[in-house]
């Protein structure tokens, strides 16, 4: 009778970083703020701007610079958690393969 | 295999390093991409996140053939704790971000419109008594059709009352003072948009319930072949979507008998030589904006006309009556009822419809 390899957990393939989870989480969460923290902020300014009668091309320019910002925020953020997902379920598969039952 | 795991898990210095000197780099690309050589906001965000994908991709590729990255340092301990620094900093940063949900910079923005138009309607009170300069008074103009320009464009949610205070303040900074010719027309241009802005916040706010276009027919478009009258009716908000009302040969058009009534973005077709809107009764009033009146016989006083196209229509003006027209054209329009032989104001109307040869004017007088 063959013997059927077992899919780990989730928590399984996560479970032997030398970072806890929380932390790991908790920092990156951090780290994405700061990343979504200045076009939220330029936004903001650029609202306020408009309400105290800027001039249209400044708005233009500041609307330009926000939405690249954002979208590049956007990019890394997408980046990183795919990397980060892809490199520990590889990682978490190998190493549940390689124990032997 | 264990390097890629390095890199997006234990190297968390490395990782952000890569991160804001990609980003940095791609962000240099797209500013000089927008602002030197004027590419659309779409391909170039496009193109900055390729860039940036391919420069974190190259550092990657680095760190895993080599086992070192441009920014790597001496070897740390690998276990990357939440400092108290970063705990407090991160938290500053979220609770900006919730205080600019919280406080609502729409209603920061509304605020801020508010107390600028206030300000200015004081102003405007103050000055009819202190007797300013022509050229002061009509930077006081610009100033409110700017804010009101700002305003209606981005929706910001302005005070209706305020508006219509400073309307009142326009109105009788005007009256009883005699402004040079252009200030005076900038001045009632101010209180038409005043006006016009006034009645699309009620809508926002609710204060009018306008009449949908769906209420006006189902197909988009309605004929009316008898005169509709609109009796005593205090504000009557008709609003479409360039829905179109086709006056028919038995007479239709509308009579508003002592009402106020806007005509919204309702296009207007006729074929009959009465009239489209006719108002009677000293109390009625009508405003009309962004429609198309084709093929119409209009009088054109007393109803304010705010971005509204008379094409091929029969034009009448009684001399002496307020006439409020705010970038109105007229396209191939048969002006033989309005000429100099009726008067000043005919004869100053006729030449300003000819000069414009069909494009927007401005032209505004009250008696």
């Amino acid at each position: 009778m063959n013997r059927k390899t077992v899919a780990p957990t989730f928590w399984q393939l996560y479970a032997d970083h030398v970072r806890p989870r929380g932390s790991l989480l908790l920092g990156d969460a951090t780290l994405m703020l700061f990343v979504f923290l200045p076009p939220a902020m330029l936004q903001a300014g650029l609202k306020l701007s408009e309400a105290l009668g800027s001039r249209p091309a400044f708005l233009n320019a500041g609307e330009m610079i926000d939405g690249v910002w954002l979208l590049l925020a956007v990019g890394l953020i997408c980046l990183d958690s795919t990397g980060k997902l892809l490199t520990l379920s590889i990682s978490g598969w190998r190493a549940a393969l390689q124990k032997k039952p | 295999m264990n390097r890629l795991i390095d890199f997006f898990i234990n190297e968390q210095r490395l990782k952000w390093k890569v991160y804001v000197a990609s980003s940095g780099i791609a962000f240099i690309y797209a500013l000089v991409r927008l602002f030197a050589f004027h590419g659309s906001e779409r391909s170039v965000g496009f193109e900055a996140v390729i860039v940036l994908f391919v420069l974190v991709a190259t550092f990657v590729t680095v760190y895993v053939a080599k086992g070192e990255a441009f920014f790597t340092e001496a070897k740390r301990p690998k276990t990357v704790r939440l400092g108290w620094r970063l705990a407090v900093t991160g938290a500053v940063a979220a609770s900006l971000l919730v205080s600019t949900y919280v406080i609502g910079i729409s209603s920061l923005q509304a605020a801020i419109i508010d107390f600028r138009l206030e300000s200015l309607a004081t102003l405007l009170d103050t000055v009819q008594a202190a007797n300013p300069t022509d050229q002061k008074l009509r930077a006081r103009y610009q100033k409110i059709q700017s804010i009101v320009g700002t305003s209606s464009t981005y929706q910001i949610q302005v005070d209706p009352s305020i508006i219509e205070k400073t309307q009142t303040a326009v109105s009788r900074s005007l009256k009883g003072r005699s402004p040079s010719d252009q200030t005076e027309q900038l001045g009632w241009a101010t209180a038409i948009d005043l006006q016009s802005f006034a009645y699309a916040r009620k809508v926002e706010t609710g204060a009018i319930t306008p009449v949908t276009p769906r209420q006006i027919a189902n197909t988009g478009g309605y004929l009316i072949n008898s005169p509709v009258s609109l009796d005593n009716a205090n504000v009557l908000y008709i609003q479409g979507e360039h829905s179109w009302i086709a006056l028919g040969p038995g007479g239709g058009q509308f009579i508003l008998n002592q009402s106020n009534v806007v005509f919204d973005k309702i296009d207007f077709l006729g074929s009959v030589s009465v009239s489209a809107i006719e108002l009677v009764g000293d109390r009625s009033s009508a405003l009309v904006r962004d429609s198309i009146m084709e093929n119409v016989t209009q009088n054109l006083e007393r109803i304010t006309w705010v971005d509204v196209r008379f094409e091929k229509s029969r034009i009448h003006y009684k001399e002496g009556a307020p006439l409020r027209l705010r970038n109105v054209s007229f396209k191939d329009c048969d002006l033989s009822q309005v000429g100099g032989f009726l008067g000043p104001v005919n004869y100053e109307l006729e030449k300003r419809i000819k000069e414009a040869q069909g494009e927007p004017i401005t032209f505004i007088y009250e008696p």
